[in-house]
């Protein structure tokens, strides 16, 4: 399966974020390697998505970033969630699982 | 350990990010049993084109950071404004002052210019009113006459309208006013222009339905036409679209309505219908019967001096074609300028009173927020110390100023809206186009503006001095002599300036002041205390004959003579104070007028009824009218002072004779029956001017024409109004189709002869006060803080034996001192500034000494009286409390 293959859906990787963060902060890279270890690799995080919606979500509000050390004992950036990120990590898993249903009963009715 | 506190830039921000990702992929794939280099090699495959992955996310950090940055400027405004009202609301007394102050500065501004808005700026309701221009005549002494402006003969109009080539369109007109009746409501008094064909087309403006007339309509004994302004339509036919083709009666006279005018097209003065002029060479007067406006329209790529250098050829050629032209030619005049004549100098006027009065508040307010400030040192200087900018002290304190301000300005807006209602309720005429004054989207935007400048004027200077000082430590803040002397010098300055600008205002508010008491003060020469006047038009319809008319008025006069509360009545041509025509006379007793000779004229009333007694008129020497001065008695005539003074002077008028030339070589002869004072004509700043009156009954037979509309005068036992009722009553019962307009008593009709002088010294008046107690406020302000300032040092000087007079002395002296200065400095601003009003102003020199020696007392003893609260207040300062102070 190629990586382009894995594309998320669109405004997926923002919750898939928020979700992460919901377990406590984390530097980027630990992010991506989460999302891909928890989904078994079916997910594969691009730095080039990753990063620019990082910083999106700071501008929103729904992150917000420190500068701390890594277990590189290097100068790393942590985000964590504020209030209002987790007030819309709530809100859009609510969302996608209606989403998802609905798919299902169209894709496995009756499963 | 430092850098890990402070933030990065965005560019520095992600390039460590993006570092620290790749060295945390390597370290992975090397727990995973890759080599090193290997290891780094498919780190960077993997991450793939990490420039563009970089400038992504650098341009998300920068739109991230603007957010932010936008979103701190926006809490820290909110903190301010928060701050700020808090701090007003912590000093009430000071915010009401600040407020009051300039609102009522800035309320004085928006209601001027809103007039100037109007008057001024507002587009006339015709099109390209750029291209239009007024054409009138002039009279050079040479003449006979001295008159900058007067209206054009039918012959004078009509040789430049039928030879003109940088005109596109000329019209002619002139005004009425006529009885509208036969739509079944009741009978009603319009202005009416009487215009030539080419009316509509010169001025811009097609009829909204219908047409304008033409050419065959506007000729004698053409069909009879009116065509029907808006405002007339909507009230008489409710906007009836059948309204064309109707008939109506104008005077009696069944006219057809052809054509309906656009909303607010009322040109000119207030016309409410329209009619053809008809006007020929051979209309009467000739060369010399002046009564004709023309406006014309600039052909496309022609200027005002086009115009008049082709109005100067028709001088140079009429000169030297007819005798009536010599010193006396047409000239042109911009309609916009037309419009508003007069009125610009008294605006210029009062929008640079108006001015100076917002000058004066900021400068006011700035010394109280100076001096707030000295009283906020610590409050500053512990803000300070806590860790705030100082730009972000300036930009908190001008916030509190942009919060009194904005105040203000709602306050201001506010007295605007109730003084322009006064005013026009008082006297919607003080101005032209004075109705059409509104608070609009054009004034509003003025009010910011202006709210703008003074916040900058009075805020930003106090708030940018108090944030540089601010980088003063809290210890210095505490202690308070420390640098006090500049602070206290500007705050002077203030004062000083203050003054000066205060006295100029005062100055030029006094002498328009001085000049108006003496326009009201001068001699009425008659006594228009208990006389009621209206106007009445007998139409030619119902009374077609000489005898009709001049009887009609004799009921009418019987009739309303013998109603209860009336003492006399009377009726004439023109009340005093209202305007005149000045016609040409000879004089039995002496030869023909000369070419190059003065020319003999007077103005010309036609009188009837009881008319010199009814409007308490002197008979200085021989009789007034009596029932022998009929049609078929000999002509008789009345004459004033200056007529006698002028062409008999020292010797008596009674037998002399005087007429008016009828017809070639013909003058039916006039005896003087009696001799009267001059009346006001016009305003009573006019210098007296002869005047003749005739027996209403005898017009037409010695002059050239019997008057069909006269001014009723009622002298009344009772309140005049009292006896409106009765008289209307009265009226109706002798012909129920007759209007009665224009009622008014004559102390009314005085007043309106100078009513535009007295708002425009009403408000300068208003204007001169406003600035003499800002004045007041600011001296006070600044002597009270130097008294607080320097308690300590009176305490000391008490403690060593200093008497209270002293005291007072010191403390007076202080105060008095920047006033001196500000006076002094007015005084020769004020010299120039007069300039202003000087051609406004009647019996009083721009210069005149009463006033530049008031005005300057009267602001030195404002100066002391506020400094004496102050005064009264250091001398009362114990030694104990003094040094407790510090």
């Amino acid at each position: 399966m190629g990586r382009s293959e894995k594309k998320l859906l669109h405004g997926t990787l923002d919750t898939l974020v928020l979700k992460t963060l919901s377990h406590g902060e984390r530097h980027g890279y630990a992010i991506a390697r989460w999302i891909e270890q928890e989904t078994d690799e079916a997910i594969l995080v691009e730095e080039g998505s990753l990063y620019p919606a990082l910083y999106r979500l700071e501008k929103k509000d729904l992150l917000q970033s420190r500068w701390g050390v890594s277990e590189l004992d290097r100068r790393a950036k942590f985000y964590a969630l504020t209030d209002r990120g987790r007030q819309a990590l709530d809100e859009s898993t609510a969302e996608w699982l209606r989403f998802s249903d609905a798919v299902r009963s169209i894709l496995a009715p009756g499963s | 350990m430092d850098d890990r506190v402070v933030k990065p830039s965005v560019d520095r921000e992600v390039e460590e990010e993006f570092d620290h990702h790749v060295e945390m992929m390597v370290r992975d794939l090397v727990d995973n049993g890759w080599d090193e280099d290997e290891a780094r090699a498919e780190a960077g495959r993997r991450v793939g084109n990490v420039e563009r992955w970089k400038a992504d996310t650098r341009a998300e950090g920068r739109r991230r950071d603007g957010d932010a940055n936008r979103r701190l400027w926006w809490d820290e405004l909110r903190q301010d404004l928060r701050y700020g009202v808090r701090q007003i609301r912590r000093a009430p007394t000071f915010a009401a002052v600040v407020i009051l102050t300039l609102g009522i500065a800035i309320g004085a501004n928006t209601a001027v210019f809103s007039v100037v808005d109007a008057v001024l700026l507002q587009p006339l309701p015709v099109t390209e009113p750029d291209r239009l221009s007024m054409i009138w005549t002039r009279y050079l002494p040479i003449s006979g006459f001295d008159i900058e402006k007067f209206a054009l003969s039918g012959p004078e109009a009509l040789d430049i309208a039928d030879e003109t080539r940088t005109l596109e369109a000329m019209a002619l007109f002139t005004t009425g006013t006529l009885t509208f009746t036969g739509d079944g409501a009741a009978p009603e008094r319009v202005n009416v222009g009487f215009a030539s064909a080419t009316y509509s087309e010169t001025m811009g403006v097609p009829p909204a339905q219908g047409r304008w007339f033409d050419a065959s309509e506007d000729i004698a004994d053409g069909p009879e036409v009116v065509v029907l302004s808006h405002g007339l339509w909507m009230n008489r036919f409710g906007g009836d679209p059948e309204t064309i083709g109707q008939v109506v009666l104008m005077n009696g006279t069944s006219t057809e309505v052809i054509g309906i005018m656009p909303v607010g097209f009322d040109l000119p003065s207030d016309a409410r219908a329209w009619q053809p002029l008809r006007i020929t060479r051979e209309s009467q007067g000739g060369r010399g019967g002046h009564g004709i406006a023309a406006v014309g329209r600039l052909a496309p790529g022609m200027s005002q001096d086009d115009l008049d250098a082709e109005l100067a050829v028709f001088r140079d050629r009429w000169a030297a074609e007819y005798e009536h032209n010599v010193g006396h030619y047409a000239w042109s005049q911009g309609l916009y300028d037309e419009i508003v004549a007069g009125a610009p100098e008294r605006l210029r006027l009062l929008v640079a009173a108006v001015a100076l009065v917002l000058l004066v508040a900021c400068a006011n307010v700035a010394n109280l927020l100076l001096t707030r400030a000295e009283r906020r040192r610590t409050e500053v200087a512990v803000r300070r110390t806590l860790g705030a900018g100082r730009s972000r002290i300036t930009r908190q304190l001008a916030t509190e100023s942009m919060v009194l301000a904005a105040l203000s300005a709602v306050l201001g807006t506010g007295l605007a809206w109730a003084g322009l209602e006064a005013l026009i309720r008082i006297d919607p005429t003080a101005l032209p186009r004075l109705d059409e004054v509104r608070l609009d989207g054009t004034v509003m935007g003025f009010v910011v503006g202006v709210t703008g400048v003074t916040t900058l004027l009075f805020g930003i200077v106090p708030a940018y001095i108090a944030g540089k000082r601010a980088s003063g430590t809290l210890a210095s803040a505490e202690s308070r002599s420390s640098g006090g002397r500049r602070r206290t010098s500007l705050r002077r300055l203030l004062v000083g300036s203050e003054v000066a600008v205060s006295l100029v205002v005062v100055v030029l508010a006094a002498l328009v002041v001085r000049s108006f008491g003496a326009l009201v003060g001068t001699d009425p020469r008659m006594d228009p205390s208990d006389v009621l006047t209206f106007a009445l038009s007998l139409p030619s319809a119902t009374y077609p004959e000489r005898e009709d008319l001049v009887g009609g008025y004799e009921e009418v006069l019987d009739a309303l003579g013998s109603l209860p509360g009336v003492e006399s009545v009377a009726a004439t041509t023109n009340l005093p104070f209202t305007g005149t025509g000045q016609w040409d006379f000879q004089l039995d007793d002496r030869p023909p007028r000369q070419e190059g000779e003065v020319a003999w004229n007077a103005g010309i009333s036609h009188i009837s009824g009881d008319y010199f007694a009814t409007l308490g008129i002197p008979i200085l020497e021989g009789r007034t009218f009596g029932s022998e001065d009929r049609e078929d008695g000999p002509l008789v005539v009345i004459v004033s002072e200056s007529m006698a003074r002028r062409y008999w002077p020292g010797e008596s008028v009674i037998g002399r004779r005087m007429g008016y030339e009828m017809a070639e070589d013909s003058v039916p002869w006039m005896t003087v029956v009696g001799l009267v004072p001059d009346p006001v004509t016009g305003s009573l700043d006019r210098e007296p001017y002869p005047h003749v009156y005739v027996p209403h009954a005898q017009g037409g037979i010695s002059t050239y024409f019997l008057p069909s509309t006269m001014q009723i005068a009622l002298r009344t036992t009772v309140e005049p109004e009292s006896v409106v009722p009765s008289v209307r009553s009265r009226i109706a019962d002798f012909d129920a189709d007759l209007p009665l307009y224009a009622v008014s008593t004559m102390t009314d009709v005085m007043a309106a002869s100078y009513a535009g002088p007295r708002v425009t010294t009403n408000l300068l008046g208003a204007f001169g006060v406003i600035a003499l107690v800002l004045a007041a406020v600011g001296i006070y302000g600044v002597i009270s803080y130097s008294v607080a300032g320097r308690t300590r040092e009176i305490g000391v000087r008490v403690a060593l034996g200093a008497e209270r007079r002293e005291i007072t002395r010191l403390v007076l002296g202080e105060g008095i001192r920047p006033v001196a200065v500000g006076v002094a400095v007015g005084l020769a601003l004020a010299w120039f500034a007069t300039r202003l009003v000087e051609a406004m102003l009647y019996q009083v020199e721009p210069t005149d000494p009463a006033t530049f020696v008031t005005v300057p007392l009267l602001l030195m003893a404002v100066g002391f009286a506020a400094s004496l609260l102050p005064a009264r207040r250091a001398t009362r300062i114990a030694p104990t409390e003094a040094l407790r102070e510090e």
